[in-house]
């Protein structure tokens, strides 16, 4: 399963495949930990995913068989901790670039990582890295993306097929290929040192960035407009002619 | 003792890296001490001797004094802190229902995972650089942390 060969420099050359498996971010740890074979570019996909992770305590739920899974392990030694955000910008163009490919519009980034087609998502992120001292040693990134699923059991969620309404079902493994190859150009951008070219393309794929909408913040709604990120990403919101920056947790959007 | 011992004795000093040496013996006294660059030698009340018998047996340094003394704290130097270092949310557990990676009197070892910090939906295992026990958890789980606040306090091994 999953024999491809993206054309790459380093980005899923090697992919261990589980038909299986809780959690492909977990098993990545498991291989880090181990720390023989580990090559950076290595990828772990699964067919299904049983204990799939969100963010802390929330799941990540698909069809077994129709969508992509997978981790992908990296080595950004260049970046210290506090210029991480950096490393999520670079993986949501990827991403978004490898989608682009099947869809024209209304493809964009929610703050901080997910991926939305309109008000619906299509896919997400999980970043976990590992620190020692100021520097990032290994980063496991957790992408999963709706592609062949029909159904859902919340109204918010999509799949590319269903966007695109596609008669055939898409070859996984191509998107894979495809979405590697994205991925890469865009974290090698980022060890060149370009990042402000991303940064400004981030901005302007930015779910709900310059217009006016609700949030919520300590529970009170609130109107206001995503004017941008700071150099840590935090989300900065004008609201009543006040900028405030946000950290993950600290605001929600209305959708 | 001859000028010109004395003066072999103060340039293997000066050659050397103590900042400060006493000798003393039956017949002298020396005390050298250095400040910055230029060694500053003090000879102090050095009994004139007409004719040594015999060869001063404490030609040799002197037992080395501790050098300048180490810029710490006089407590507790065994003891260090584990640094944020980011800014986020700093977390005890992989997960709301999993266990601490840490507790209090605990020993851990190099590499191992003590926390994470979380930011921007980014999370960040830190891992230990140092061996030693837990001592301390200086921060609230689920609370913020600013860039290089300590975290824990570490009683090396």
């Amino acid at each position: 399963m999953y024999k491809i060969q993206p054309n790459t420099l380093f980005t899923g050359k090697t992919i261990k495949y589980l038909p299986v498996c809780h959690s492909t971010n977990d098993i990545a740890a498991e291989i880090i930990q181990s720390d023989t074979n580990v090559f950076e570019g290595m990828v772990i996909i699964t067919d299904n995913q049983t204990a799939g992770r969100g963010q802390r305590g929330n799941v990540w739920e698909a069809s077994v068989g129709e969508n992509l899974t997978f981790s992908l392990i990296l080595k950004p030694n260049f970046l210290k901790a506090s210029e991480q955000f950096k490393l999520n910008v670079a993986v949501s163009l990827g991403v978004l670039d490898c989608l682009s490919e099947y869809i024209d519009e209304d493809l964009k980034v929610k703050w901080s990582n997910d991926i939305y087609f309109q008000n619906q998502k299509m896919g997400g992120i999980l970043i976990e890295n590992t620190l020692q001292g100021y520097q990032i040693g290994y980063s496991i990134i957790g992408i999963g993306l709706n592609i062949n699923q029909a159904s859902f059991p919340v109204p918010n969620a999509t799949s590319l097929r269903n966007v695109t309404k596609n008669p055939l079902k898409y070859d996984l493994a191509m998107i894979l290929s495809n979405l590697l190859e994205c991925v890469e150009k865009n974290y090698l951008t980022i060890k060149n040192g370009n990042y402000e070219t991303l940064k400004n393309r981030y901005l302007s794929n930015l779910f709900r960035i310059e217009e006016f909408h609700h949030f919520r913040k300590n529970g009170q709604l609130f109107v206001g407009k995503i004017i941008g990120i700071d150099e840590t990403g935090q989300l900065g919101i004008e609201s009543d002619g006040l900028i405030e920056y946000f950290g993950f947790k600290e605001v929600e959007f209305v959708i | 003792m001859e000028n010109k011992e004395i003066q072999k004795l103060l340039d293997f000093i000066a050659q050397s890296t103590l900042d400060e040496v006493n000798i003393e013996t039956s017949e002298l006294k020396l005390s050298v001490k250095r400040y910055g660059a230029a060694p500053v030698i003090q000879q102090v009340a050095a009994p004139q001797v007409v004719a040594a018998p015999v060869a001063s047996p404490a030609t040799t340094a002197a037992p080395a004094a501790p050098a300048t003394p180490v810029a710490a704290p006089v407590v507790a130097t065994n003891r260090v802190t584990i640094k944020s270092p980011m800014i986020g949310t700093f977390y005890r557990s992989a997960g709301p229902d999993s266990p601490s990676f840490v507790e209090i009197g605990k020993e851990i070892t190099k590499g191992k995972t003590v926390c994470i910090i979380e930011a921007m939906k980014l999370f960040n295992e830190i891992e230990s650089e140092i061996s030693g026990k837990i001592i301390e958890v200086l921060v609230e789980n689920a609370t913020p942390v600013e860039y290089d606040q300590p975290l824990f306090v570490v009683e090396l091994a």
